[in-house]
């Protein structure tokens, strides 16, 4: 069986974490324009809306001790991931 | 090659929800187009499946023919990267090596790769789960060409002991709203924990540097990392430079060769090795052949800043962030049009091998707002 239950709990958990975060932005879930939301840009942290081969965030020591934070992520206003492309292609 | 106009079942966004699938609607229109299907023979998919094997193939002597040439300088690499791509190029690090050839296929000629989305590919848990759970519904006497569920896990399986042993896999991805990120990482990282292997998850801000090592929130060290992040945005970014230091304790899965594959400026080079070669399109870093091309930045992402021009004149173009960006020029392929939908073919390949296909439609460019639409065979 490809797909059971045990197997979608961890898809779940993380889509119902961003419905979460989300709603603090959107009124109903389904206003929420998932591709296209306001919430995508609320939830930039630190983002620096894909600065040619640039941007990046500042980094931060925890509060723990001497751990710094921050260095990596600061670059992905709208993401990291490879949708777009097509002929015209475009992006990874 | 056909497209088929059918019902939506009335409660498909509640279940495509259900499968993780939370960035269904764009723009007020559906993201997850199931208004439609693709339905292509048995024999054509076969072509697909070939042209993916193939294009594989011309991937690895291109690969292999910029790292003996030393031409990173052509892809916008930092030349502090160049020896440990050299180096993970040479040595074939444990990966999954996986990725979504985007090719322009019309069910007649052969299919044309427009790019290699290789290091942070989207549209995986709608190709691999997705559409396959709308297949068994809607079409369950169906085929699908979709294998790509399972590829991933015996990939994970392969690798699983080639990775530091008593340590998780972590993985992270962007803070981003949609949830697209969250949940396709999520959904890898399920894969991976399928095959067997312990896994964690944390944001790419909430990675730590402890002054020697790469660490998650808990202060553990990170020996085996799969990042949805792109690799030209990492090197760039403070942490960076860490890489080199971290080269023998943090593998980072993918690695840090795709940013040769991921990366529009090997298009051209696949040209010139493979001149007229049947599943590529001309492509050049020096400028348009005649009047008639498409205009890309090498490193752009969902369309941004892709300009096509037909007879001179600007038939499509998409604004976005890499107007400074390095470009190539490649030739200009007719998509197939269906009432006004123009699909590109995703065919997604796992350690070589071929294994399925998701299908997106839009206008001349496809972006992050296009359409994925299920097929059967």
């Amino acid at each position: 069986m490809r797909f059971d239950s045990l197997r979608l709990a961890s898809v779940l958990a993380a889509a119902a974490a961003t419905l979460a975060a989300c709603d603090s932005r959107c009124d109903r879930q389904d206003s929420w324009d998932a591709k296209a939301n306001d919430c995508r840009g609320g939830h930039g942290g630190g983002a620096h809306g894909g600065a040619w081969f640039g941007g990046g965030g500042g980094g931060a020591h925890d509060q723990a001790g001497d751990v710094a934070r921050g260095g990596f992520g600061g670059t992905a206003g709208e993401g990291g991931g490879e949708g777009g492309g097509g002929h015209g292609g475009g992006g990874e | 090659m056909e497209r088929l106009d059918i019902t939506p079942r009335s409660d498909w966004r509640e279940k495509v929800e259900a499968l993780g699938l939370v960035w269904h609607t764009a723009s007020g229109a559906p993201y997850w187009n199931e208004s439609a299907c693709y339905r292509f023979t048995r024999a054509e998919i076969a072509t697909v499946e070939q042209a993916t094997h193939d294009l594989y193939q011309l991937f690895l002597a291109a690969g292999q023919y910029v790292v003996d040439q030393k031409l990173f300088s052509r892809f916008g690499i930092p030349a502090w990267c160049e020896p440990l791509i050299v180096e993970a190029w040479k040595a074939e690090p444990p990966a999954l090596n996986y990725g979504r050839f985007d090719l322009g296929y019309d069910g007649r000629s052969p299919p044309k790769l427009f790019e290699f989305n290789c290091d942070t590919p989207t549209s995986l848990l709608e190709a691999a789960v997705v559409q396959w759970a709308w297949k068994e519904e809607v079409f369950p006497s169906a085929w699908q060409f979709n294998d790509l569920h399972d590829q991933l896990v015996a990939r994970w399986k392969d690798i699983g002991p080639c990775l530091a042993p008593g340590a998780p896999v972590h993985f992270t991805h962007a803070r981003e709203g949609s949830g697209e990120d969250a949940v396709t990482t999520a959904y890898l990282m399920d894969t991976a924990r399928e095959a067997g292997l312990a896994t964690l998850a944390l944001l790419a801000s909430d990675i730590g540097w402890d002054g020697r090592r790469f660490v998650d929130l808990a202060r553990r060290e990170i020996r085996t990392l799969y990042h949805l992040y792109p690799w030209e945005w990492l090197v760039k970014e403070p942490f960076g430079r860490h890489l080199l230091e971290t080269r023998e304790r943090t593998l980072w899965i993918e690695p840090i060769w795709k940013m040769i594959w991921s990366n529009k400026a090997i298009l051209p080079i696949l040209w010139d090795l493979h001149p007229r070669h049947p599943n590529l399109l001309w492509a050049s870093a020096e400028g348009p052949a005649g009047d008639t091309y498409v205009r890309k930045p090498i490193l752009s992402r969902e369309g941004g800043n892709v300009r096509i021009v037909r007879d001179g004149v600007e038939i499509a173009q998409k604004d976005g962030p890499y107007a400074a960006a390095p470009v190539i020029w490649q030739g200009l392929y007719d998509l197939p049009d269906f009432g006004g939908n123009r699909p590109v073919v995703g065919s997604w390949i796992v350690d070589g091998t071929p294994a399925g296909i998701g299908i997106r439609e839009d206008g001349l460019i496809t972006g992050n707002l296009s359409r994925f639409t299920p097929h059967i065979v």
